[in-house]
């Protein structure tokens, strides 16, 4: 094999084998429990690094977070009470989808209301334009035939 | 000069909601506890691992419990005003994802301003009281509630602002 080639594999198969150690396996009695857990943990926003969920991100709260959901689904508890139980000690913001509450009705209804007044706004500005388009503009005419017709045939005789 | 107002006043409530939004830190996350009792914990005393230190022994007077770790260098950044906080009221310390050595050196060479220190090595008593970094800093009334939390280092100006007085008037009400 090239060594070139060489190198290149073997960077590979290292950054491969990263990515497995960083990310030890939860093991789970059902496959079902197995994908409540990926399910839940990728909904938990990791407060650490902000924007990651819980289940990407390498920091030890984000570690701590997965080991304790996956505690509570061994447990027996449902979807909800695993939720419950993170919300109640950090708060909505935990979730990736803040709930739905007279609080943050703001947040999930504001984008549309912004959007509906912008398409609102623009179809006026269109409804303006085509009325004052189609409005014969009868003095005007006249006017600039008159001055048309002077700029062609009289300016030119002198 | 009709046609211009309402897009002016949109542009205007738009600039001044979005600037608001600019000076707000998206990493302080507000905690649920604000106003709920302490979550109830049991945890060995770093110094003498065989007494157990409870919920109940913070009851009785305005603490603070001040959560902090001798990897934390922003720990180190706020000992001193720490320090100056534990002339105003009793601090209980929340050891958090240490080692006990570590942290016994730690209060040795820095001081130790501590009424007791919990040692909670496995974050599970952080995880109760929301931890999500170090340093943070509870201050419980009387009766063992939550009225407060900082998040971050203390600085002294967030110590003569924020948090002396807001103890003060909780002793104030114990009083009273």
């Amino acid at each position: 094999m090239r060594p070139h080639l060489r190198v290149w594999l073997g960077t590979a198969l290292l950054v491969i084998a990263g990515t497995v150690w960083a990310s030890p396996v939860y093991q789970f009695s059902t496959p079902e429990r197995s994908q409540r857990f990926a399910r839940i943990t990728a909904e938990l926003r990791c407060l650490v690094c902000q924007g990651e969920s819980v289940a990407d991100s390498n920091a030890d709260l984000a570690r701590d977070i997965r080991d304790k959901v996956a505690e509570l689904i061994r447990q027996g508890k449902s979807d909800k009470a695993v939720i419950n139980y993170m919300v109640d000690r950090y708060g909505d913001f935990i979730l990736f989808r803040p709930p739905l509450n007279p609080l943050t009705y703001v947040l999930w209804i504001g984008p549309f209301v912004l959007l509906g007044g912008g398409v609102l706004g623009v179809l006026r500005i269109a409804a303006l334009r085509r009325r004052r388009l189609a409005e014969p503009a009868a003095e005007a005419d006249a006017e600039a035939r008159a001055r048309i017709h002077r700029m062609l045939y009289e300016d030119n005789n002198r | 000069m009709k046609r211009y107002i309402i897009p002016l006043v949109v542009f205007v409530a738009l600039a001044v909601a979005l600037g608001v939004g600019l000076t707000l830190n998206p990493s302080l996350v507000p905690s649920p506890l604000i106003g709920k009792a302490a979550p109830a914990f049991r945890a060995s005393e770093l110094y003498d691992p065989g007494r157990t230190v409870t919920v109940a022994d913070l009851r009785g007077r305005v603490v603070a419990v001040n959560v902090w770790a001798s990897w934390c260098t922003a720990c180190l950044d706020e000992h001193p005003i720490v320090t100056e906080l534990s002339k105003a009221l009793p601090i209980y310390g929340l050891n958090y994802r240490d080692r006990r050595e570590k942290a016994k050196q730690w209060l040795h060479d820095f001081g130790n301003p501590f009424q007791a220190v919990m040692f909670d090595p496995k974050g599970r008593i952080g995880m109760d009281w929301g931890v999500y970094g170090v340093p943070e800093t509870y201050i419980l009334d009387a009766s063992g509630t939550i009225r407060y939390k900082h998040i971050g280092a203390i600085t002294q100006q967030v110590l003569d602002k924020d948090i002396l007085p807001r103890v003060r008037a909780l002793q104030g009400e114990t009083r009273s």
